[in-house]
């Protein structure tokens, strides 16, 4: 079980992933758009001479009104060179959250949701990482 | 001891044999007296077999088991070469192939009934001669010496395979290197072994003889060594020995020479020699060419911010730099380098299927076969070089009967050469055939209404290749067995085009046809035209723009929802990049720039900007947007950004 999360900020709604499965989260850059990528693929970034796929978390995740990308979030799987384009993060520990069983705002996939937490301040949901980037390989 | 590590190594050896057997076999028919061909088929047939049989491939080890055996009664003179144990022996042979293709998937070896029937075909044919009275010999130590093939990969796997081998024929008194040396892999060539043994030493050295990695092979009962490539047959592998003979005297015990130990006298190893190749998996060869792409690309990004801000030293270590990577890429790209032989070994199988399909004769000259290209273009030109030999069988070289009433010989002659020239590797193929029918296939692309008479005309005379590729135009009345369904050369065209070249051919009636393939040497660098659209860049491969150009708002023609403007006499249909890229859209006003493409009917697409032409890296785009259509690959440009390499005429002939 994570210990540590890196909670995207996706406007009404936060997501968490267990920290160890980022490589690395970079701020905002410009995008390149891919013609006739699917609509929910914010562009591309480079990054090291690596080209990363950017998928809009918030849109594939159908999540309303969610922000705009400008934070990168690149995952441990570097055959794909993927990232999570979301507005924000921040990193936090199990030990200062608790438990939640009721989900108080919208996620689309239950399939992909591991837990529901709860800080001080605010509620996040810890997402099956895994099971996001294979629906994202699937739907391409 | 595990040996599936040694898949990799198994199947491209095997895959490389498999290759040599088909043309040799081809040639042997042909030239059925070739002594040294028929032994080389017969090793390559006992080499699969003893590498399939090590790796536990039972399925390949059974097959190669018969069809060296039944090799061995060819090059005995005891059966003849006849067509029928050439069909059987490459049949077995592309059984085989297909069945490496399994344990490179690392799927299950299934014997079907055709892989059945070839090998009671192959056993049925292959029943061995009395065996000839073994030499007296009698019990007692051989040494063994031997030096493993530098060019050998794995060299330590080898060693003690060899010794586990030998260790079968008997007891192993002495080793140099020793077992656990050999077990640990810290082996480097030279093996020297003193084995107890039924067997007399002109056994052991057939038996090691049958190990063509190991060369300079000396076995004797001590100092009396034989060299086994020299004057013994080679007759199997340990299994098929049979028992040992029954010794008549005893060997002599070998011999000390002055001041050695015993085990000094079965230790005498020749220096190992370094290994001078090494064989190098191709997925980390073009890992090694990104990396170098990817630091060519950072370079020309520092030249970018210095620019900016120009310092002298800076300047100075960047033109250091350059020099250096111009170095790193040309070695690379040398290592890539592959003899097209690696791509014509198997050609000469392939004109001999395709002329039998079709009922005619036909024989393969290569030329240039020593050339080196980049492995990606010898991959790439695989299919479109079937595809010409089948158009050229098919459409060109006619029936015997015909050819003789044309006073040719009755057996077509296809050339393949390849030539450098300047900065091109040029690929040609030149059949003696009838020659094409430009005026009657330009009818024919008139008459099916893919094109107008006089592009038809046009294209015929100057750019003939470009009229065959018309998709579904065929040169046959029926579609034969091998070719006329009009597949054939648009496949040619776009496997060319795919590898940054081009297809160019000529025709004399009666005299035959010759196709160039005309392909870059520096593959994963192509010359873009930039252009911009909707406030992004793009990269247009240049082999097909025939020039940039600026054209008047006001002067586009619209006819049935298409848009149309004047290029010099043509009228060219005009596509906006932004429609095809699904950009956003703009109006045309005023003067705008605009991309003219060659093609069947040449087009124009309307850009917001060139921003001129660049020599690029073009990267791979990777198991994610390689799915989307249209995208070729992918640069970086001298900013950092990446610049999308798109094939708008997929969608241009489709919009």
């Amino acid at each position: 079980m994570a210990e540590r999360f890196l909670v995207c900020d996706l406007g009404v709604t936060r997501l968490g992933f267990p920290v160890d499965s980022v490589t690395e989260v970079l701020g905002p850059r410009p995008l390149a758009r891919v013609p006739w990528g699917p609509p929910w693929l914010a562009g591309v970034i480079n990054h090291r001479a690596r080209v990363h796929s950017v998928v809009d978390l918030g849109r594939f995740a159908e999540i309303p009104e969610a922000a705009a990308p400008s934070v990168f979030v690149l995952v441990d799987r570097p055959e794909l060179n993927l990232a999570f384009g979301v507005a924000g993060v921040q990193v936090v520990e199990r030990r200062t959250t608790v438990q939640v069983t009721e989900l108080r705002y919208y996620v689309p996939e239950a399939a992909w949701i591991l837990e529901a937490l709860s800080t001080p301040e605010f509620e996040f949901h810890v997402l099956d990482l895994e099971g996001v980037v294979d629906a994202v390989v699937e739907r391409f | 001891m595990d040996l599936s590590k040694y898949r990799h190594l198994y199947v491209s050896e095997t895959q490389e044999n498999l290759e040599r057997l088909s043309s040799l076999l081809v040639d042997l028919e042909a030239d059925p007296g070739r002594k040294d061909r028929l032994d080389t088929v017969f090793r390559l047939f006992h080499s699969i077999k003893g590498m399939s049989g090590t790796m536990g491939y039972t399925p390949l080890f059974d097959l190669a088991h018969r069809l060296e055996d039944l090799m061995d009664l060819v090059r005995r003179g005891s059966r003849p070469l006849d067509a029928e144990t050439i069909d059987l022996l490459l049949g077995g042979v592309d059984r085989m192939g297909r069945w490496v293709t399994d344990v490179e998937a690392e799927r299950p070896l299934e014997v079907d009934e055709d892989a059945r029937e070839l090998g009671e075909k192959a056993l049925a044919t292959s029943v061995a001669p009395a065996p000839a009275p073994e030499a007296a010999a009698g019990p007692g130590e051989v040494v063994v010496r031997a030096s493993l093939d530098p060019a050998c990969a794995d060299p330590g796997v080898r060693g003690f395979l060899l010794y586990r081998k030998l260790k079968k024929l008997g007891e192993v008194v002495a080793c140099d290197p020793a077992e656990d040396v050999l077990r640990s892999g810290a082996f480097a060539g030279g093996i020297a072994l003193t084995l107890r043994t039924e067997h007399p030493p002109e056994r052991v050295a057939e038996f090691v003889a049958t190990l063509p990695e190991w060369l300079e092979v000396e076995v004797g009962a001590g100092e009396q060594l034989l060299d086994p490539g020299d004057s013994l047959e080679l007759s199997g592998d340990l299994e098929l020995l049979g028992p040992p003979p029954r010794a008549t005297a005893p060997a002599p015990p070998p011999k000390q020479r002055q001041g050695e130990s015993p085990r000094a006298a079965a230790a005498i190893v020749r220096a190992p020699r370094a290994a001078r190749t090494i064989r190098i998996r191709t997925d980390w060869l073009d890992g090694l060419l990104d990396r170098v792409g990817d630091l060519l690309i950072v370079s020309q990004r520092l030249w970018n911010l210095n620019r900016q801000n120009p310092d002298p030293a800076m300047s100075d270590a960047l033109g250091e730099l350059a020099n250096l990577l111009a170095g790193l890429r040309g070695d690379a790209m040398t290592a890539r380098m592959t003899p097209v032989s690696v791509l014509t070994q198997r050609l000469p199988r392939v004109v001999r299927d395709l002329a039998r399909q079709a009922d005619k004769a036909a024989s393969l000259v290569v030329r240039g076969e020593d050339q080196q290209l980049d492995r990606a273009i010898i991959e790439g030109l695989d299919a479109p070089l079937t595809h010409m030999l089948r158009n050229a069988i098919e459409h060109g070289i006619e029936a015997p009967a015909d050819r003789e009433q044309a006073g040719k010989p009755p057996t077509g002659v296809l050339t393949l050469s390849c030539e450098r020239v300047r900065d091109e590797i040029v690929v040609s193929l030149r059949d003696d055939g009838r020659g094409v029918d430009v005026p009657r296939m330009v009818e024919r692309a008139v008459a099916s209404g893919m094109l107008d008479r006089s592009r038809a005309e046009a294209l015929g005379e100057r750019d003939l290749a470009r009229l065959l590729a018309h998709p579904g135009l065929s040169a046959l009345d029926e579609a034969g067995a091998l070719a006329g369904r009009g597949v054939g050369m648009d496949a040619v065209v776009d496997s060319v085009a795919a590898l940054g070249g081009r297809v160019t051919m000529e025709t004399v009636p009666g005299e035959g046809t010759t196709v160039h393939l005309r392909l870059p040497r520096t593959p994963g660098i192509s010359r873009l035209l930039l252009v911009e659209a909707d406030g992004q860049v793009f990269g247009l491969p240049l082999g097909r723009v025939l020039r940039t150009d600026v054209f008047a708002a006001d002067e586009v023609e619209r006819e049935g929802g298409a848009a149309y403007v004047l290029h010099g006499d043509d009228r060219c249909r005009l596509h906006r990049l932004r429609h095809l890229l699904g950009l956003a859209p703009a109006e045309l006003v005023g003067r705008f720039p605009g991309v003219v493409f060659a093609s069947e009917q040449p087009y124009v697409v309307a850009v917001d900007r060139v921003v001129g032409q660049q020599d690029a890296v073009i990267k791979p785009l990777g198991p994610l947007l390689e799915r989307i259509e249209g995208l070729q690959g992918v640069t970086i440009d001298p900013v950092g950004h990446p610049v999308f390499v798109v094939d708008v005429g997929r969608f241009a002939v489709v919009s």
